[in-house]
């Protein structure tokens, strides 16, 4: 059977991809193993997160998949940093897990220019040709969203096995085409912890974190606030001295210690083994008891991820206070891998040694469905615009995490798996959650994705261009009752003449969002409440973000400016070694050129002032 | 690299190496046309490319120098922008006035070292085989030293220099910390590390600024005062020093009214020798203006020697001793009646035993070696651990300076963190110029080495 384009995998990059792919009309396949359902999450059982929310809700403006499922499962909505101001706030979703995995087969398998194929790979040849079990299919085009099946090795205390994750073989017939391509020589860990039975739990011991109304829902048309699943708490635990004692005192035991593992974990997500002997005078650590979802008998316990031996699993679960009885459902394990070397992707992740193979999600080093789902996105795109021989998409960093994201994988190499963080952008204060239709819906209207979105996209900027106008033009007069109300308490600054409601949204002691829904009944102006937001933290921040653009605003164009990575390496001004990380990383843009590790500033200068 | 996508008006003094000298020549480059350059010159009529012009330089009416000027109308110039070249007179102080006059007022900035050749290549105007310096220049930015061209101070610079980057970093972190992580780590103690990572940076900084703003009087243009009462040969020292008569050598106590001043150069370290008017209780009143100056002389001066005739001893000698000197001398060995004056003068000082004594009249070449020598050792010593700020750098220290201060306010309450850390990105970007950039990547290094991370 022939396919224009086959996504291997059928995880979070791997639908995302198909998704969007099948959106330009081609005809798609998603070849995935027997037995796991799509979009299943063998992780934490949630989606979103600081740095993370950022990423669904753009995915979900381009007119991606990820939005919509995490609001089809979500039983548990956080707002992170509510307290610390509207650009760094983030929503992540507890999801229950098997609805997810349900709604994501649902809503595939209603596509009709997408073949689901449930067959283990055996080969794939450099032709595109992939055989499987039963059949051989060909491709134009083929993403490869293969997670941590490359070389999968599963670790509890000295038990090994061969696999991507619990119970399911890793594919070893992934192995002839990317013998071909180069791996990164360090390979990678990832664990998760023990999952307990829900009931064995003593939750009267435990803080309990409701789900929070006030956060808006993930896809763009859901009722902002009204929830598709029942909503559940979460708990948080904490371990002690005694918990730490007993990991300790199996040092010996720890595959992570004892040298039988050898992949590196992200620093950001240390398994208790590593709190325990990186931090020895650190005793009290959060746990976090996530439900796995509404019916699903285990709970995750989130901050406890584990290699250990069974036993040692079990006595340091039940030290902590309320786990004392905690029955243990599946036992911790860490998963060591192989992933490709990313810098061998160009901006659209195709990978430059084999035209027409392009790799998504933790195969490339990152961790996170966010993060996978975002790259499945770019990656699903760019093979149908190469396809209909269109322009690829390219996101800019300084205005999208998935911009941020992509750039910051194709330009280096990481020494461990690459998760997002604000603080890896330049341009927090604009590229926030409350704006990502403003900065996102254009590109998908360009690309005619998703048109159920049109209507509402449409209005939305429209209108948002409309009360912009409107906070800039209109005043509030000095009487008016309004200036009382906003005017700051003690020693703050009265509003005592004239201003405009743009200066109003300003001030420091005001919510702005408060202030300008106030602010709109007087006028009896009705506006949608995602409006009213976008306009009011947008008008908040105005100021910051022009100054911020004023000193990024060179830099921007001059980041974006297309270089051409052959004519540098051709040049007699530059060093050897320079041209030879150029030639590995092929830069297509001044910005990726910069990123390049160990690239001399006499480099950036020649190429900068074009006097190649 | 900032300036890699500045194309600012730029300045900077082409001849001036901190010393003085007849001419100095100050270019000016990448400004839009000479009407805004117009209200700085008294006579600005229509200016023609590659002609010079004779002109006084003014400011808010006031003549502050009289001015050759050549105008080079881009691209037909040496980097292809507009080009305005002052010939002015060479004194230092005159060529540091003059530039900040356009960089206060004119929005010029200070150039970077090599900029005006980088903008040369850029515009075409030189092979990349020409340019010169231009490692130099693109240097500037994280290794300072290599812009002094002093190279004896690098290693102790280069540590200071860290040793900043080291705190604005760990500050910069607390803040990313307190975003991407307060799950992990908690509010109350984000919020401390925030507070404490911050005065430890400030802290630090401060202690810059404070030689930035003393260091005029101190390093780049050391001083050694000559200090003593009245009579006590100070001006003749002073010419013995110089070879030179210039101050007015006299018997009548208090004929030095104000101080002199000239260059004196010991082992190619140029100093200025400041011969001060006698400290006494001064009954008229340029006197007592030029006792007041000394002591302010004295307090900010490099190098102190003092003088003491014990002949003439007054009330005001308890005052002038409560400074310390680093070398001083018992004048008019050669008089009759010399020692048992000293012995006089021991009985109330007898911290003076130790101290020598030396001959106005016939000074010997040994005893300029002496003093030399301690000369020497002192600015070296001074130097290694007090790096030597240029001009550009005192500007973006200021600047940082008064950002800081800004930011420090607000720091207490503002609850929004990311307008703190926008404000503190845009210290940062000053912050980067004097002590290097600090990315994204090493900013969570530096969370992911000092915290536990991990929910």
């Amino acid at each position: 059977m022939n396919f224009d384009i086959i996504v291997v995998g059928g995880g979070h990059a791997g639908i995302e991809a198909a998704y969007i792919a099948s959106q330009f009309h081609l005809n798609v396949a998603i070849l995935t193993i027997p037995g796991v359902g799509l979009g299943s999450a063998p992780c934490n059982p949630s989606v979103g997160g600081v740095g993370k929310g950022q990423v669904v809700r753009e995915l979900d403006a381009l007119g991606g998949l990820m939005g919509i499922l995490a609001d089809k499962a979500g039983i548990q909505y956080r707002t992170l940093n509510d307290s610390k101001g509207f650009a760094v706030q983030s929503s992540r979703v507890q999801i229950d897990k098997d609805l997810y995995s349900e709604k994501a087969e649902e809503l595939i398998a209603k596509i009709t220019n997408i073949t689901v194929i449930r067959e283990k790979v055996e080969s794939i040849s450099p032709g595109f040709e992939i055989k499987t079990s039963a059949k051989t299919y060909s491709a134009k085009k083929i993403i490869m969203t293969v997670g941590t099946f490359l070389n999968g090795k599963l670790h509890t205390g000295s038990e090994q096995s061969f696999g991507g994750r619990i119970g399911v073989e890793s594919s070893t017939g992934l192995q002839d085409l990317l013998s071909l391509i180069k791996t990164r020589p360090q390979r990678f860990k990832t664990g998760t912890p023990p999952r307990l039975h829900k009931d064995s739990i003593d939750y009267s011991k435990l803080e309990e974190q409701p789900s929070d109304a006030n956060v808006r829902n993930f896809h763009c048309l859901s009722d902002p606030f009204s929830r598709e699943a029942e909503q559940v708490s979460c708990y948080l635990a904490h371990t002690n001295a005694v918990t730490m004692d007993i990991i300790r005192t199996n040092r010996e035991r720890s595959p992570m210690f004892n040298g039988q593992i050898q992949g590196v974990g992200a620093r950001y997500c240390p398994s208790i083994e590593d709190k325990a002997f990186r931090y020895p005078e650190k005793t009290s650590h959060h746990v976090f008891i996530e439900p796995e979802g509404l019916t699903a008998k285990t709970v995750y316990p989130s901050g406890i991820s584990s290699s250990l031996p069974k036993d040692v699993q079990e006595a340091y679960v039940r030290s902590m206070f309320g786990l004392e009885n905690a029955k243990v459902e599946v036992y911790g394990y860490a998963v060591e891998y192989d992933v490709i070397d990313t810098t061998d992707l160009s901006i659209t992740l195709e990978h430059q040694e084999l035209p027409g193979l392009y790799f998504a999600g933790q195969v490339n080093g990152t961790s996170g469905y966010e993060e996978a789902a975002g790259q499945g996105y770019i990656a699903g795109v760019n093979a149908s615009l190469a396809l209909l021989g269109l322009d690829p998409l390219i996101l800019s960093r300084h205005e999208s995490y998935i911009g941020v994201m992509i750039e910051d994988l194709t330009s280096n190499t990481r020494d461990e798996p690459y998760r997002l963080f604000t603080a890896r952008s330049e341009n927090r204060l604009f590229i926030r959650e409350d704006n990502t239709l403003i900065r996102m819906a254009p590109y998908r209207q360009q690309l005619l994705l998703n048109t159920r979105l049109d209507q509402y996209q449409s209005e939305f900027l429209e209108k948002y261009e409309l009360l912009l106008k409107f906070c800039d033009e209109t005043k509030i007069s000095e009487n008016s009752i309004l200036l009382q109300e906003f005017s700051g308490e003690g020693d703050l600054q009265k509003l005592v003449r004239q201003v405009s409601v743009s200066e109003v949204l300003r001030q420091a002691w005001l919510n702005p969002v408060f202030a300008l829904e106030r602010i709109l009944s007087e006028f009896s102006i009705t506006m949608h409440h995602d409006l009213t937001r976008t306009v009011a933290i947008s008008k908040k921040y105005e100021g910051y973000i022009k100054r911020n653009e004023g000193q990024n605003e060179r830099l921007k164009k001059m980041d974006l400016m297309r270089v051409n990575w052959e004519d540098i390496v051709g040049s007699g001004n530059i060093s050897f070694e320079c041209k030879q990380r150029i030639s590995r990383i092929r830069p297509q843009t001044f910005g990726q050129l910069k990123l390049i590790e160990g690239i001399r500033p006499a480099t950036l200068a020649v190429v900068a002032a074009k006097a190649l | 690299m900032n300036f890699l996508y500045s194309d600012d008006p730029i300045i900077a003094c082409s001849t001036c190496d901190h010393a003085n000298a007849a001419l100095a020549v100050i270019r000016m480059s990448g400004f839009k046309d000479l009407s805004g350059l117009a209200p700085y010159f008294s006579q600005f009529g229509p200016i023609e490319p590659r002609k010079v012009y004779y002109t006084n330089l003014v400011l808010q009416g006031q003549v502050i120098d009289d001015v050759c000027l050549t105008f080079f109308e881009g691209p037909k110039s040496y980097n292809g922008e507009n080009i305005l070249e002052l010939s002015v007179h060479g004194n230092t102080l005159n060529t540091e006035r003059i530039i900040n006059l356009f960089v206060n007022h004119a929005g010029f900035r200070l150039a970077h070292p090599g900029e005006f050749t980088y903008r040369a290549m850029k515009n075409k105007k030189l092979s990349l085989s020409q340019v010169e310096g231009l490692d130099l220049f693109l240097n500037a930015n994280s290794t300072y030293a290599l812009d002094q061209g002093l190279s004896l101070l690098s290693g102790n610079l280069h540590e200071s220099y860290l040793e900043l980057w080291d705190l604005f970093l760990k500050h910069k972190s607390s803040l990313e910390l307190s975003i991407d992580f307060s799950e992990d780590i908690g509010q109350a103690a984000a919020r401390e590390y925030f507070l404490v990572s911050l005065e430890n940076f400030s802290k630090k900084f401060h202690s810059l600024v404070k030689r930035v703003e003393h260091q005029n009087a101190n390093l780049i243009q050391p001083e050694i005062v000559i200090a003593g009462l009245p009579n006590a040969g100070k001006s003749s020292l002073f010419n013995f020093l110089l070879r030179d008569d210039r101050a007015i050598v006299s018997s009548v106590a208090g004929t030095t009214r104000d101080y002199l001043s000239e260059f004196l150069v010991v082992e190619g370290v140029k100093y200025r020798l400041v011969d001060t008017a006698g400290i006494r209780e001064a009954s008229d009143q340029i006197e007592a203006e030029g006792v007041k100056r000394t002591k302010t002389k004295l307090a900010h001066s490099f190098f102190k020697v003092l003088l003491i005739n014990p002949f003439e001893m007054t009330e005001g000698f308890s005052e002038l001793l409560s400074q310390s000197f680093d070398i001083s001398f018992f004048t008019h060995s050669d008089l009759p009646g010399f020692s048992e004056a000293r012995k006089l003068v021991l009985q109330s000082w007898p911290e003076l035993a130790s101290i020598g004594a030396i001959n106005l009249a016939n000074l010997s070449p040994a005893w300029e070696r002496e003093i030399n020598h301690l000369l020497n050792k002192k600015y070296l010593k001074a130097t290694s651990s007090q790096p030597i700020l240029l001009e550009r750098h005192k500007h973006l220290i200021l600047n940082v300076k008064q950002k800081l201060s800004t930011y420090e306010a607000i720091a207490h309450t503002e609850s929004d963190v990311a307008i703190l850390s926008a404000e503190l990105n845009s210290i940062g970007h000053c912050v980067s110029e004097v002590i290097g950039i600090i990315s994204p990547e090493q900013v969570l290094n530096s969370i992911f080495s000092n915290f536990c991370i991990g929910k």
